[in-house]
C-alpha cells in the first residue's frame, strides 16, 4: 500500500514533470532539466523558509542563555529540555525543528533521485496520457558531459560543495560543545565530503549534478540567513 | 490466545527497533551524523520522536507502540507547543 501511494503521489508526478520540462525546454537538455527541477522542488519544500529565518534569528539572540542552560543541566536531559521549553515560551519563540515535515520531505527527495536515475537510462514507464514521450532522452549536458556515465569532475565538485556547506554551518566559536559534539562536527566537515566523492564518482554524473545543485541551494539559503543576521545587528 | 498474540507481536517490533536504531545513527538530526548542526536539539518535544518511538515499541510491541509512534510524529509539527512527553506506563 505504501509503495503504491509513493508511486502515485510522489514518483509519477515528478517523472512527468521531468519529461514535460524536457519536452518544452529549448535544446532539450536533461542536465538543465535536472537543475531546474531540483531548484523547483527545493523552493516548494521551503515554504516555512521565512518562518525558520525568524526563529533562527531569535535563537541566535538567545544563544548565551541557551548555553547557560546547557551548562546548568549537563547531566539532566529532561530538566534541560524543560528549561529550554520554558525559555521559548517566555520569549514566544517557535523552535524550528519538528519531525513531521522532515519525514514528509524524505520520500520526495528520494523520489527525485530515483526519477533522475531512471530518466538518464530512458526508463520512462508511468507517463500520463497528456505528456508526450520523447523518442530518446539525450544524456548530454550542454553538449559536453554524458550524464548517464560517471564523471570524476562532477563527483569531486559534489564533495567540494558539501564541504563548503558544512564549513558554513559550523557553530561559531563560543558555543558550548562537549568533546563528542566536536568530534562529530569534524567528522561531518572533513570525512563526509570524502565519502561523498568516493560514492559520487561511481554514479551516473546526473546524480552528483543533482547533489551539487541541492547543496548549493542550501548554501545560498544559509548565506542569506547569515547576512540578514549581521545586517540586523548593525 | 493472548500468548500467541504476544509472540506475533515481537518480531515486527524487533525489526522496527532495528530500523529506528539505524536511523538514529545516521540521518537523525537529534542523534545521528548531523547532530552537530543542531546544538540545541532538533525535535521540539522531549524525548525526541525516534527515542519515543523506540521506547514505546519496546514497551508495547509493534501495533500499539507503532500507533503511539505515529501519533507522536504527527504531533511533532510547527503548530503544536513543545512539551515533555514520556511514553505512558499503560496503554
Amino acid at each position: 500500500m505504501f509503495l503504491t501511494l509513493y508511486n502515485d503521489i510522489i514518483y509519477r508526478p515528478l517523472l512527468n514533470l521531468l519529461v514535460y520540462f524536457y519536452n518544452i525546454i529549448p535544446g532539450h537538455d536533461i542536465g538543465v532539466v535536472i537543475v531546474l527541477l531540483t531548484i523547483l522542488i527545493r523552493l516548494i519544500l521551503a515554504p516555512s523558509f521565512h518562518k525558520s529565518l525568524k526563529s533562527q534569528k531569535a535563537m541566535s539572540d538567545l544563544q548565551p542563555k541557551l548555553n547557560e542552560l546547557k551548562e546548568k543541566h549537563k547531566n539532566d536531559k529532561e530538566g534541560h529540555a524543560k528549561a529550554m521549553m520554558d525559555l521559548y515560551k517566555e520569549h514566544k519563540i517557535n523552535p524550528l525543528g519538528s519531525c513531521l515535515p522532515l519525514l514528509l520531505q524524505l520520500p520526495i527527495l528520494i523520489a527525485l533521485y530515483q526519477v533522475f536515475s531512471k530518466a538518464l537510462n530512458n526508463h520512462l514507464a508511468g507517463l500520463y496520457s497528456f505528456v508526450q514521450q520523447p523518442e530518446f532522452i539525450n544524456p548530454k549536458f550542454l553538449g559536453l558531459v554524458d550524464l548517464s556515465k560517471p564523471s570524476l569532475a562532477f563527483g569531486i565538485a559534489a564533495g567540494l560543495a558539501q564541504f563548503w556547506q558544512s564549513k558554513m554551518m559550523m557553530p561559531k566559536a563560543g558555543v558550548a560543545q562537549d568533546a563528542t559534539a566536536k568530534a562529530m562536527q569534524l567528522q561531518m566537515t572533513y570525512v563526509l565530503p570524502v565519502i561523498s566523492v568516493i560514492i559520487a564518482i561511481k554514479l551516473p554524473a546526473g546524480l552528483p549534478l543533482y547533489w551539487i545543485v541541492t547543496t548549493l541551494f542550501a548554501v545560498a539559503q544559509q548565506y542569506y540567513i547569515i547576512r540578514k543576521q549581521t545586517d540586523e545587528r548593525k | 490466545m493472548k500468548n500467541l498474540l504476544a509472540k506475533i507481536n515481537v518480531l515486527p517490533a524487533k525489526a522496527l527497533v532495528l530500523l529506528i536504531k539505524i536511523y538514529q545513527r545516521t540521518l537523525s538530526p537529534d542523534h545521528g551524523l548531523f547532530k552537530a548542526k543542531y546544538p540545541y536539539g532538533f525535535c521540539r518535544h522531549y524525548p525526541s520522536c525516534s527515542e519515543y518511538s523506540l521506547q514505546s515499541i519496546e514497551k508495547f510491541g509493534a501495533i500499539k507502540g507503532g500507533y503511539l509512534s505515529v501519533k507522536r510524529i504527527v504531533a511533532c509539527n510547527p503548530f503544536t507547543a513543545p512539551k515533555i512527553d514520556q511514553v505512558p506506563n499503560n496503554f
